[in-house]
Formats: C-alpha cells, sequence, structure tokens
C-alpha cells in the first residue's frame, strides 16, 4: 500500500469564546485527539450527530481552520507545523470542498460558465479556447448540458446546483475532495443521483473523499472506512462492513439502533436517554460516559484507551 | 369503511397559489381519511404538496394568495373550509393541533416557555396567569422535561433543539386535541433524539387517544410510526395503503424508485438505483401521468390521460393504471 495521502494525528482544535482574556473567557473543546488517515482512492465517512466535532476535522483538513494542536499531513506536507503556509500553498490545488448548500456556494449574479472556470481564472495560464473546453468537459462529467454555460444557479434545481459546485470543485484535478453534508438538503431521489456522481468520479479519477454526513445510510452507500464521531472524539473507526454490521462502542451501536428502518417491523430498542454533554468544560473520562448503557465508574474518571478489536477497527472504550 | 369512522376527511382538495399573475395548483384532487386514533403518513419529496395539504387543513395559508378550488375537509360533520375564521380559531390549535419541523422559528425568543405554554391554555380556556403557568408546569412534566418547575422559567434558547420540540409538543396537547398534525418534527434533529421525540409522540397519542398525521420526507420515519400511508407526488397522492403492504410491493413506480434510491443501512450496496430527472415545475406539470416523463414503466396511454385513483383492495388505492391492471391480471 502507498502512503496516505492524509495523515491526522492527535489533532484538538479548541476555540476561545468571549474572548480570550478575562474572567469570562471559556474555551469550547470542539475536537480532541482526533487521529485518522485516508489512503488515494478511499472514501473515509465521517459520522455523528451536530456539535460531534466533524464539520470542524474536515475544515482543519483543508486549513479553513488551524489546528490547535496535533499533527496534519496532507501529501507527505505537514500543514499544521512551522512551514503551514508554504505547506498549505503547495497542496491547495490538490484540495476540495463541497459544501451542503449549493445555493450559498455558488454567486446568484454569476453565470454557471464562469462560476466553473473561477479557479482556471484563478490559477491562470488557460488561453479563451482552453478555457471553454474545460468548461464543457466539467459539464459532460457532471451530467449537466452544455448550454447551462450562459445560465445561471437559480435556473437550476437543488440537485443540478450540487452538480454544478461538484464541476468547479472537480476544475484543477484535485486529489482529495471533503464533501460536509454534499447530499444532505437533496430529496431522497435527487440524493442517489448526486452519491452515484461521485461514486463514478472517484472511479474515473482516482479520488478520496472525506465525506461528512449524519446520515448513516448514506455514509455507509458511499464509504471504505468509517470514523464515528461523538462529543469531539472519534469513538470508533472500521472498515464500513465491521462497523455496520459489529459495532463495538455502545455509542456507535446506539446511533446504528436509533435510525428508523423501511423495512423489517421495528424492533424494540434500548433508546439513548439524554444528550451530548458540553464542550464548553467536557467531561473527564468517556465523553459518552453520561449516557452509557453500559458505564461504570472508571468511565466518569479515565480517558478511554483506543483498542483494536479487528483488523483496522478500532473502538475507545474501556469495556471492550 | 365506514365514513362515520373517520374523524376528518380530505375530499378532492385542489389548492392553487398566485405566483406571477397566475394561479399555480399545489395540491390536486387529494382524498385523504383519518380515522379515530389512527396515525396517517404522508410522504413525499419536497414541493409534492404534503405541508400545503397539512397547513390546509387549518386554514393557515395567506388568504389574498390562496385558493381552494374544490373540495371539503369534513370534521365532525362540519366542512372547516367554509367554517368561518371565527369558528375555525376555536378549531385550531385547542381540538387540532400542529407542531413543525423547526421549533426554534416556532417559539417566541423574548418570552419563556411557560408563557408560550400558557398563553394558548389563556386564549382556549380562558385560564388565569397563575393557573396557566400551573398547567405549564404539568404539561412540561407530560412531554418528560426534566426538572419542569425550573424550566418553565425559561427562555427557548437555553434549550436544545430536542427540548424545543418537546416546549412545541407541550403547547399543542395543552388543550387535549384530538388530532395532532405532525409537520416533520423530527428532520432537524439528531437521530438519537428523534428517537425519543418518535417515542414521547407514540406514548402521548396512547395517553390521550389523539389522533395522529404524520408528515415526513423519511420513509424509515413513517413506516415505523403510522397505520396508514400515502405517498405524494407533484400535488397528487399517487398511492396509499393500509399498513406495510406499501413497503413490501408498492404498487406506483414512482414509490417503487423512491424506496429503491433509499440507501441501505443495513446492507453495502455497490450503487444506488435512482429515478431519472427531477420534479415538473409546479407551473407546468406535464399532460397525463404527471410521473410519466421519469417512470420507466410509461406506455403511452400515461402521457395522454390523467389517471384517476384505482381502489385495488379495502386497504390499497394506486393512480397507475398499468400496474392495477398487472395485478388484476
Amino acid at each position: 500500500m502507498t502512503a496516505p495521502i492524509v495523515e491526522v494525528t492527535n489533532v484538538s482544535k479548541i476555540f476561545p469564546m468571549n474572548g480570550t482574556r478575562g474572567r469570562n473567557a471559556q474555551s469550547l473543546h470542539a475536537v480532541s485527539n482526533v487521529s485518522f488517515s485516508i489512503a488515494a482512492e478511499e472514501t473515509l465517512g465521517l459520522v455523528g450527530e451536530s456539535g460531534s466535532g466533524k464539520s470542524t476535522v474536515g475544515r482543519m483538513l483543508v486549513g479553513i481552520y488551524p489546528a490547535t494542536s496535533g499533527q496534519i499531513r496532507l501529501f507527505g506536507r505537514d500543514i499544521s507545523g512551522d512551514a503551514a503556509k508554504a505547506n498549505l500553498k503547495a497542496v491547495r490545488r490538490r484540495l476540495q470542498f463541497v459544501f451542503q448548500d449549493p445555493q450559498a456556494a455558488l454567486n446568484p449574479r454569476m453565470a454557471v460558465g464562469d462560476a466553473i472556470a473561477e479557479p482556471l481564472d484563478i490559477t491562470g495560464g488557460f488561453d479563451r479556447r482552453q478555457r471553454q473546453a474545460r468548461i464543457e468537459e466539467l459539464l459532460d462529467m457532471v451530467g449537466l448540458p452544455r448550454s447551462a454555460v450562459r445560465r445561471y444557479p437559480h435556473e437550476f434545481s437543488g440537485g443540478q446546483r450540487q452538480r454544478i459546485v461538484i464541476a468547479r470543485a472537480l476544475a484543477l484535478q484535485p486529489d482529495l475532495i471533503v464533501c460536509d453534508e454534499a447530499v444532505s438538503a437533496l430529496d431522497v431521489s435527487m440524493q442517489a443521483q448526486v452519491v452515484n456522481l461521485l461514486m463514478d468520479l472517484q472511479a474515473q479519477f482516482g479520488l478520496s473523499y472525506l465525506f461528512i454526513a449524519h446520515d448513516l445510510a448514506v455514509v455507509r452507500s458511499v464509504s471504505t472506512r468509517v470514523a464515528v464521531m461523538y462529543a469531539g472524539s472519534i469513538v470508533e473507526i472500521a472498515p464500513r462492513r465491521a462497523l455496520y454490521e459489529s459495532p463495538s462502542h455502545p455509542y456507535t451501536r446506539a446511533l446504528l439502533d436509533a435510525v428508523p428502518r423501511v423495512r423489517g417491523v421495528a424492533k424494540p430498542r434500548e433508546m439513548l436517554q439524554g444528550e451530548p454533554p458540553s464542550l464548553i468544560d467536557p467531561p473527564t473520562g468517556c465523553r459518552f460516559a453520561s449516557r452509557c448503557p453500559l458505564v461504570e465508574t472508571r468511565c466518569r474518571v479515565e480517558a478511554p484507551p483506543v483498542r483494536t478489536v479487528g483488523s483496522g477497527h478500532q473502538a475507545a472504550c474501556h469495556l471492550i | 369503511m365506514q365514513p362515520s369512522d373517520n374523524i376528518l376527511s380530505i375530499e378532492k382538495l385542489t389548492v392553487q397559489f398566485r405566483s406571477g399573475g397566475r394561479w399555480i395548483t399545489a395540491v390536486q384532487d387529494v382524498n385523504l381519511d383519518l380515522a379515530d386514533r389512527e396515525c396517517l403518513g404522508i410522504v413525499g419529496e419536497s414541493g409534492s404538496g404534503k405541508s400545503v395539504t397539512a397547513l390546509t387543513v387549518l386554514g393557515l395559508h395567506p388568504p389574498k394568495s390562496t385558493r381552494i378550488a374544490s373540495g371539503r375537509i369534513r370534521y365532525q360533520g362540519r366542512d372547516l373550509l367554509t367554517l368561518p375564521p371565527r369558528a375555525l380559531g376555536r378549531i385550531r390549535g385547542a381540538e387540532i393541533a400542529m407542531i413543525f419541523q423547526d421549533p426554534m422559528s416556532s417559539l417566541n425568543p423574548v418570552l419563556t416557555i411557560g408563557d408560550q405554554i400558557g398563553e394558548t391554555l389563556r386564549i382556549h380556556q380562558g385560564l388565569g396567569a397563575d393557573d396557566a403557568q400551573k398547567k405549564a408546569v404539568e404539561l412540561l412534566d407530560m412531554v418528560r422535561i426534566p426538572d419542569a418547575r425550573r424550566r418553565v422559567a425559561e427562555y427557548p434558547h437555553r434549550l436544545s433543539g430536542g427540548m424545543r420540540q418537546r416546549v412545541m409538543i407541550a403547547m399543542a396537547i395543552a388543550c387535549r386535541p384530538k388530532i395532532l398534525i405532525a409537520d416533520e418534527p423530527t428532520t432537524a434533529l439528531d437521530v438519537t433524539v428523534q428517537a425519543q421525540i418518535l417515542n414521547l409522540l407514540r406514548e402521548l397519542r396512547r395517553e390521550l387517544g389523539m389522533s395522529v398525521i404524520l408528515i415526513s420526507h423519511d420513509m424509515g420515519v413513517i413506516s415505523e410510526f403510522t397505520d396508514k400511508i400515502a405517498v405524494m407526488y407533484a400535488g397528487q397522492v399517487v398511492e396509499d395503503a393500509v399498513g406495510a403492504g406499501l413497503f413490501e410491493q408498492p404498487m406506483h413506480p414512482y414509490t417503487d424508485g423512491l424506496l429503491r434510491a433509499i440507501p441501505d443501512i443495513d446492507s453495502d450496496t455497490a450503487r444506488l438505483a435512482t429515478i431519472p430527472g427531477s420534479i415538473p415545475d409546479p407551473g407546468r406539470p406535464p399532460e397525463g401521468c404527471r410521473f410519466h416523463p421519469r417512470c420507466p414503466e410509461a406506455v403511452p396511454t400515461c402521457r395522454q390521460t390523467a389517471p384517476a385513483m384505482i381502489r385495488l383492495s379495502e386497504q390499497r388505492q394506486t393512480r397507475c393504471p398499468p400496474r392495477a391492471a398487472r395485478r388484476s391480471a
């Protein structure tokens, strides 16, 4: 196996709140001690509920937020250390980001062709004909008609707008795309079309994805491996089948259980009570302890160790 | 089923909105029955007309830009559509209550939750401020909000999304409604909180003997929660069914396509099935069957003749003549 293109080691992100000094200064521990890697042509699914820190991880990965501590290496370069700026600049073209809401990601007054070509225009080095040819090529790739070039975002449906955003993300031939809830705002029938498009593009161009989503079923359909976040930490990471078929962490099990199923009778489920802890003053010990059905005394005191439970399958729990 | 069993009947409802100087049909020829203590699920994608149908029951559309082109909504021997506004106002919020997707935008940020729950009781039951406050605490207990006595004095921003939705439910059940309409009540919530809210609704439905209309885009939620399901597409009900038959053997190609397009959490799928194309512009619905441009089973008549609902059995109806014909063949 070749070296991973993404290596994240013990990364944390702390956001200061109410200013950084004085009596009211507090800090939000959005991400704590997260480690994972992504190989070439692989999709790592990152699931978790609101506030679990999954979007913050995605944003740190493309340099939108600097990490507070820990190391992020992209394509072998450290974007978190002393040479962060230079290294980020060197890898920037190989990274892209697709957000949830294509409406907000597109300038309503910019024609679709210009929106897609914007990365080319910023980078420079394309003459008129090359630029036009590349726009048409990109529209073909994402399954939009070439007539879209002179039209405006409002003339398209949500699914088509997300295709425009994806075309723009592909313009500079990236190696890694962070998709943050990229299909969450779409209706089921549109969602399936965009998911398939992402998979086709991956096969065609050897892309890697960090696929961040709260929908566990969508994540299963796109991912090679899946990481589960809870209250700022990764609680379990595994190849997708292992994660869904034999989850180890009590939170992963509860999460999978909580999803209503279309087929089959509703099974009586042990429902999680309560809600995730505040990250302004996160609990010592396991962050899931306050809701865990299996909680023991040490869970509230000691942070759980990361244990290997199978090939590429790890979980952070005292009871495994 | 005898008509007298139904607490609410929507008959041949067609609702239009004014847009750019012309009338656009958002809901067309919808028939739905809700039996006493039953839970009816309405499922569909954005723009299918599911929320418009529900809002029409409560007369919650802006009157100047909305018109009810046809139909009746029968509730306890009366037609809600012809009721004078004051009479409808007495029913709305008291006998028929509603909760929405986003509890934050439904709650007033500058009033305590006790004041907001109390408002319903003051208006509909004429309670004084102290009694209303006392009743509000009881209601917060009923929706399993811990420490209700203290929480009643808090403002909405202090509560999590799940807690806010519990407050909305407390307001909705304050007058012991006969019917609760829940429009995407858990869509904005995390899945573990969704499970808690659905469970709460299930318990309250039993405790209070309510009938429920649950509107959702989530087939899983609909499947687990409801007794009877109507699938809407482009303003019409395309299929309805009592029980789980709809999921086992859908009788409309749209339902079929929708079910196949949902990724399965319990198996590794290589590739999702898709429904080609996108939903039609409501201002220009296709001739014939509204689904025909996207339908893999369309035959020439589908393009020409707008199909009516076809009854297949006591439990099932479909708006797809070819499938109905195949079933009876």
